[in-house]
């Protein structure tokens, strides 16, 4: 939902509402602190009466408090605070303050302070901090100062609070109010010029409405928030947290192209700052003609540039100012064969061109859920793919990542800066969430498709021996395409040579104790198109156990489905899989002569919303046959089918231990 | 495998002011050195004389004396296993430096080597022969003596004659009790230095037996296969230390989540434990003894008439260190250690035992055993499980000796019991 708010209140309700905000000014909203000694809102954060917290819980955020002041000329100040209560030792690291600036955000103020439960307070400021450059990029301006708050010890209270300066790119903020810790008190301040505007939406927390006074300043406050938990397997944090964002705007006779209304508003802005990248060059020129000399169809000629900008085109950022969402030039990604996810998409796309082929800028995020569509944000986005509009008469077979436009047609997604992920399929990351479509003429939302089971298979088929001793040896082979074969493209090709065979190894070792590895074999390894294939013999000694005349055998013999699965007790949040995907094992074991099978594992059958499940093991002369198929049709389970999951992943994981016993019917 | 800097290729340079001085020569001028700091530390003073005569009594074995002496020096306020402070803090707390072992007396506060010396001071008061030794742990480099780098011989511990015996301690160590040095410390050369320089030796080496780990189970199985019951883990001697150092800074939420992660690792997928009581981490003579409940739906499984009862329940996380066929690297395991597992699950009504695995007993080499059996009693079936390293370096060529060891000992792990109802055993 988004809330449309401005100063045009009814002057009754405007007098009211600005005394309100006068009285929580005064107490909480003064400027930094000037004085020696810990500020008056630190010491009614720590006065505040908390409530019970489970005694696991490491501190709570006495106060979190953003303070933002938009002026005229687009300048913004912010003043951040922070208040901790430290409970459990766990909690010390809050005692760190980590405040990050860069070239075009000036931190002009930082102060902290620790209130000890006994004894004198602490105070620490600007000049005692470690300044650092910090980023994950390969560069950037981004650095750090590090603060370390004295005694940040169980019972005591610690609070800092820094001011930082800046002209954004957007006009647009965000007021991320839940942590990983309870939240006695957040507040959000945002002090407009006369006659401007804002928009709102709020994220997985109820909207509610801000205090607002006369000078155009708008107050929410919220309380007693609780804290969002890590869980194994839970959607990503970002998309399950409470937030508010903010986008702000001049009066309606000079919009800036920078404040943004709508989707298309963010799409023209973003079409605005690459409008000039995607240029050419004759060098540019011949290596796409090079590429696409022996190419007979136009998607041929795709395959080839995309497989060049995965292979060719290192994977570099280089972040400075506008740099964190204007591409460079094409010329020079291709000239320095570098690029962050922006650059390689640019580069495609100008490649793209010049075969005839039209494409599109896609900002996403490069985590489901994060996107919201019903709010125009420019900020909320990481990563940028292609979308790239498919020539009439192209064959599809193959192609899932397809989203049919009204205007464009079929566009076929496709991430140029996942090396393993061949063009037809989307990182796996990137499917069933939303992202921009930037086109001339503005932008809008699409909902990439989650692929289907199909498309990301595992088939595991195995022809195996068992001997009278219990030794089981034999062959496997295994195919896989579309998820299942990015993962282990990676794993292989991370590896270095020599040890690829100790990525069987390690696999094979979780099933058979003390097997020995005879023979391994990998195919299409570096044919991302095609399938990736493996072979397999090994020798597995002590596989079946002897007691008495019997001899138990576990015919699942090597694959899990339902050893990772989370622990689902006490759970907050969904689960969420990373792809849907259809796998099957299929098993065929020659029994040694004089021994018959006295019993055999029950068949399973399990069909849920998210997914299914089916196992049998069948006896046919002296083969004993096992077969199954795993399924995950969504990737998404909400807590009301967390039962279901639960009880799915115990039939699994049963059917997995079942064994099968042979008598011996002979000395 | 050991320690990452001491397998990587590496060349280590070293400068010296002494450029005509040999090897051992170095080490008796450093020895010398040494000593002349230590004495002056510890020297004679009659406040240590009094705190002795204060603990002990005249009537007292030698060993009740240096325990107690030991208990003493461990009442001093360890600053080396307290939280770093920041400057501010530091400079608002004002600690003296202790220049000497009555400084440490007088402040009731030291640094971890400044208690191993106050404990020797004490020792020396008692009237026993004590000396503190430069060692140079384990855990990130081995000693080479080769090399003349002071620096290697990065800690220091005490040794005690009684009688004919020489005993190593570490009171500078928080929580480590008496008779036991941290695991980095055992088998290390030291230097005791000495006027004349001193000389090299070598630290004791607990025995397996000093590091047990005791795993108790007393369960139930239904009809369905699920089991539950109680668990009762004890740690003991260096497997005690070891999880205590690592919780020393947690409360008792911290605490108990290390202890479940720890044994979550134990437990396959659909087991889960329910952690009850947990004793010991404060008292380091006693055993750290962890109880709680077992919950695993489908432990056991039906094929058909019958019910196969895998043997174990607790997983060998050492078997999935030995996958892979060829290593580069010598193997590593700390300190030399024993597992024992008992036992005993109460199978249903109305079920027999149809067959038992045999008895295993398997040992390799001296210093491998492994060794289960299980046996019925009425209605249930009691599993004794025993797996002992006596060692704790194997060069790379006892690699595949020790991949066969616990390979065959997981396979005999997951054997399983076969139990067949009575009513379809009647039909047979």
């Amino acid at each position: 939902m988004i809330n449309r708010r401005s100063s045009n209140l009814p002057h009754r309700q405007r007098r009211t509402e600005f005394l309100a905000v006068l009285v929580v000014l005064a107490f909480f909203c003064s400027a930094p602190a000037a004085r020696a000694g810990a500020p008056d809102w630190l010491h009614a954060a720590a006065q505040q009466t908390l409530p019970e917290y489970p005694k696991d819980t490491k501190a709570v955020m006495l106060l979190s408090e953003q303070n933002t002041t938009v002026k005229s000329n687009g300048d913004i100040e912010t003043l951040y605070r922070f208040a901790y209560k430290i409970l459990r030792p766990d909690g010390r690291d809050y005692g760190t303050v980590e405040v990050p600036f860069d070239n075009e955000t000036r931190l002009t103020y930082l102060k902290a302070w620790c209130l000890p439960a006994d004894g004198k307070e602490y105070e620490v400021k600007e000049k005692d901090a470690l300044e650092i450059g910090f980023t994950e990029e390969f560069y950037s301006d981004d650095r750090r100062k590090i603060l370390q708050i004295p005694a940040s010890d169980p019972g005591n209270v610690i609070g800092y609070e820094y001011v930082r300066k800046r002209r954004p790119y957007v006009l647009q903020d965000v007021w991320w109010f839940q942590r990983e810790v309870p939240v006695r008190r957040a507040r959000f301040i945002m002090q407009l010029p006369g006659g401007w505007e804002f928009i709102s939406h709020w994220s997985n927390a109820e909207a509610k409405e801000p205090q607002a006074s006369a000078q155009n300043q708008y107050v929410w406050e919220l309380e007693n928030l609780s804290a969002v938990e890590i869980e194994q397997e839970m959607p990503p944090w970002r998309a399950v947290a409470g937030r508010l964002d903010v986008n702000y705007f001049p009066s309606a006779s000079s919009q800036p192209v920078n404040a943004f209304h709508s989707w298309r508003d963010v799409g023209v802005w973003y079409s605005s700052l690459t409008e000039q990248s995607r240029d050419s060059t004759p060098d540019l020129q011949q290596k796409v003609a090079d590429l696409t000399a022996g190419a007979k169809t136009p998607l041929e000629k795709m395959k080839a540039l995309a497989s060049f900008l995965q292979r060719e085109i290192r994977y570099v950022d280089i972040e400075i100012g506008i740099g964190g969402y204007q591409p460079h030039q094409a010329s020079a990604i291709f000239s320095h064969r570098y690029g962050d996810c922006k650059d390689k998409a640019t580069l495609l796309s100008s490649m793209l061109r010049q075969i005839g082929i039209d494409s599109y800028y896609v900002p996403i995020h490069n985590q489901r859920g994060i996107v919201r569509p019903d709010f125009p944000s420019a900020i909320t986005f990481n990563h940028v793919i292609l979308a790239i509009r498919l020539p009439e008469g192209v064959d599809t077979n193959g192609l899932y990542a397809i989203v049919n436009d009204a205007k464009l047609g079929p566009l076929l997604f496709f991430d140029p800066t996942d090396p393993y992920t061949p063009l037809g399929y989307l990182p796996t990351y990137l499917q069933d969430t939303y992202c921009l479509l930037v086109t001339k003429d503005g932008g809008e939302m699409v909902r990439l498709p989650l692929l289907a089971p199909t498309t990301n298979r595992l088939i595991r088929s195995g022809k195996l021996f068992l001997s009278p001793e219990g030794t089981l040896s034999g062959v496997v082979q295994e195919v896989r395409w579309g998820a299942p074969a990015s993962v282990e493209r990676a794993r292989f090709l991370h590896a270095a040579v020599a040890d690829r065979r100790k990525v069987i190894e390690d696999f094979l070792g979780h099933f058979l104790p003390g097997f020995m590895l005879t023979e391994a074999t990998v195919g299409n390894l570096e044919k991302y198109d095609d399938s990736l294939t493996m072979q397999y013999r090994f020798v597995a000694e002590n596989y079946a156990k002897s007691a008495g005349n019997l001899m138990v055998i576990r015919p699942r013999v090597i694959g899990a489905k339902a050893s990772d699965f989370p622990d689902l007790k006490k759970r907050k949040y969904a689960v969420e899989f990373s792809a849907a995907t259809l796998q099957s094992d299929m098993y065929e074991i020659q029994l040694p002569a004089g021994f018959v099978v006295d019993d055999l594992p029950a068949p399973v059958k399990a069909d849920y919303v998210f997914g299914g499940y089916t196992s049998k093991c069948e006896v046919k002369g002296n083969v004993l046959s096992y077969e199954r198929t795993y399924e995950i049709k969504k990737v998404f389970v909400p807590i009301s089918g967390l039962d279901d999951l639960r009880q799915f992943f115990r039939q699994i994981s049963a059917d997995e231990r079942s064994s099968a016993v042979l008598r011996r019917t002979s000395p | 495998m050991p320690p990452v800097e001491e397998v990587i290729p590496h060349i280590e340079y070293y400068y010296t002011w002494h450029s005509d001085e040999t090897i051992d020569q170095y080490w008796k001028r450093i020895g010398k050195e040494w000593s002349e700091f230590y004495e002056r530390f510890i020297g004679k003073h009659h406040e240590i004389a009094e705190a002795a005569t204060q603990v002990i009594s005249p009537n007292d074995s030698p060993e009740a004396k240096l325990r107690k002496l030991y208990a003493r020096a461990q009442q001093i306020r360890n600053l080396s296993f307290e939280r770093e402070k920041t400057e501010k803090e530091e400079k608002r707390e004002k600690l003296k430096e202790n220049n000497n072992a009555a400084d440490v007396l007088k402040h009731g506060y030291g640094y971890g080597s400044e208690v191993v010396l106050f404990f020797v001071a004490l020792a020396r008061a008692a009237g026993f022969k004590a000396s503190p030794v430069r060692v140079a742990r384990r855990d990130s480099v081995f000693f080479n003596q080769g090399l003349p780098n002071e620096r290697q011989l990065n800690d220091v511990v005490a040794v005690v004659v009684t009688g004919s015996t020489a005993v190593f301690l570490d009171p500078g160590t928080a929580l480590c009790p008496y008779g036991l040095l941290p695991w980095a410390e055992t088998a290390v050369a030291g230097l005791k230095p000495e006027k004349n320089g001193g000389f090299f030796l070598t630290t004791s080496l607990p025995s397996d037996s000093q590091s047990v780990t005791e795993r108790k189970a007393d369960l139930q199985l239904d009809e369905d296969g699920n089991l539950q019951g109680k668990l009762q883990i004890s740690f003991k001697g260096l497997e005690a230390l070891r999880r205590r150092l690592n919780a020393r800074e947690e409360d008792d939420a911290g605490r108990k989540k290390e202890i479940e992660d720890e044994f979550k690792g134990w437990l396959p997928a659909g087991a889960s434990f329910d952690l009850g009581a947990v004793t010991g981490w404060d008292q380091p003579d006693q055993p750290l003894t962890v109880e709680g409940t077992l919950h695993f739906n489908g432990f056991a499984m039906l094929a058909g008439r019958r019910l196969l009862v895998p043997l174990t329940f607790l997983q060998s996380n050492l078997a999935a260190s030995f996958q892979r066929f060829n290593r580069t690297y010598p193997i590593y395991f700390r300190y030399p250690f024993q597992i024992h597992d008992s036992i005993t699950i109460q199978v249903p009504d109305g079920y027999r035992v149809e067959t038992l695995p045999d008895a295993k007993e398997v040992s390799p080499d001296k210093r491998l055993v492994y060794s289960i059996y299980a046996k019925q009693q009425s209605n249930t079936l009691h599993v004794e499980r025993t797996l002992v390293v006596n060692g704790f370096l194997f060069p790379v060529e006892f690699y595949s000796i020790l991949r066969t060891f616990f390979s065959g000992s997981k396979a005999s792990d997951d054997q399983q019991a076969v139990f067949q109802s009575s009513a379809s055993a009647k039909k047979n």
